[in-house]
């Protein structure tokens, strides 16, 4: 299974459209294609294509629980917690589930044996196919949930692997839930703006999958007549634009209305007919 | 404490809680200031840090700004409570808690 996970850096840039689009192209042109929506904290991929749902799942983190009547007090669960999720007091205990990354190091640690996992549910996975045909995932992390990357992780491991090509819709920005969904990925698509903002995000987007040394290519969305100086500003930062989607307001209208550009709009197939050809090339 | 700007009682209390880049403990029987650089400042979680240091140095009332709810769900934990004091000096808050104003 080949992995594209598509990214941004700045939210708003076109991640969901190429993501959706190729999905859908790569099922025409008769590849096995999965499409795995990672952004979990406001998954839409599932309004562009018809997704039937055929097997769900909660997402379960392990939080510590506290037994009072074997707890000494010693505090070294407290000191040791990296992420402050615990405060131990004379009389009185305290976890912090929102800060509790659920890493079990407590209940290792902890020479009582006071300290158990419980689990607590912080959102779910859906798994099935689109009425187009291709397999389909989302995950959707509980609102006031601080992380999501438990549920990608869940989702990247139990989503089946029989396709040929997986695609992942990532969340915006660039942090541990966009590395989370980028690693193992075999292709990083960074879809930018010509914009000072997309072009700011797109260097802390680089940044990671520089890091994680994973091959990329740059898409630049809403092209127009002054966007050519963002081209050689990218290629400054040891980038390829493998393609550019121009700026028209019939692409808006239909995304708006929950449509495939590639069915509405066929002329813009080339667009993405580059970026297979490029990916095909990065993977080479 | 005071939760500060600097490490006098002239410096002005600070708008953030945990993230204030001094804590500066009165002794009420010693009548006496002692300095502290904040070691969380760039910690995760400093909200449930400055309850266990505050809890560990004795203190029994922080004036400064509101506390988030991980802080405060800590500093209830410790037994500690929050007088909240903005735009004055450590000082100037030390004084007016004391003279039961905030």
């Amino acid at each position: 299974m080949y992995s594209i996970t598509v990214l941004s850096g700045k939210g708003g840039t076109g991640k969901t459209l190429f993501s959706t689009n190729l999905a859908w192209l790569f099922h025409q042109k008769g590849t096995t294609a999965q499409l795995l929506d990672v952004d979990a904290e406001e998954p839409n991929a599932s309004l562009f294509v018809k997704f039937i749902p055929i097997h769900a799942q909660n997402v379960e983190k392990w939080i510590p629980h506290i037994d009072e009547n074997l707890c000494d007090r010693c505090g070294l669960c407290m000191k040791e917690c990296q992420f402050s999720a615990i405060t131990i007091a004379p009389k009185k205990t305290a976890v912090l589930a929102a800060l509790c990354h659920g890493c079990g190091l407590c209940a290792k640690i902890c020479p009582q044996k006071a300290i158990t996992e419980v689990p607590k549910t912080i959102g779910n996975i859906r798994l099935g196919k689109t009425e187009e045909g291709f397999s389909f995932g989302e995950g959707i992390l509980n609102i006031g949930e601080p992380s999501a990357v438990p549920v990608i992780r869940q989702l990247k491991k139990t989503a089946s692997k029989d396709s040929e090509i997986r695609i992942l819709d990532a969340p915006p920005g660039a942090s541990c839930a966009v590395v989370e969904s980028l690693a193992g990925s075999d292709f990083a698509l960074l879809v930018t703006e010509p914009t000072p903002f997309g072009m700011h995000d797109l260097r802390a987007a680089i940044a990671v999958v520089s890091e994680m040394k994973i091959p990329f290519g740059v898409v630049l969305n809403r092209f127009d007549a002054g966007s050519t100086a963002y081209v050689e500003e990218i290629r400054h930062l040891d980038a390829e634009v493998i393609a550019t989607l121009p700026f028209d307001r019939k692409i808006a209208s239909a995304y708006a209305e929950g449509k495939l550009i590639l069915k509405e709009l066929p002329k813009y197939r080339p667009v993405f007919e580059q970026i297979i050809e490029a990916i095909g090339r990065g993977s080479a | 404490m005071v939760t500060a700007e600097g490490g006098t009682a002239e410096a002005l209390v600070c708008n953030r809680l945990a993230r204030a880049p001094f804590f500066l403990i009165y002794d009420t029987q010693a009548q006496q200031w002692t300095s502290f650089q904040n070691p969380y400042q760039q910690e995760h979680g400093m909200g449930a840090r400055i309850a266990q240091f505050a809890s560990e140095k004795g203190v029994e009332v922080i004036l400064g700004a509101a506390p988030g709810p991980n802080a405060k769900a800590a500093l209830d934990t410790m037994g500690i409570r929050v007088a909240v004091s903005a735009g004055v000096t450590a000082q100037e808050a030390l004084s007016n808690y004391l003279a039961g104003n905030v």
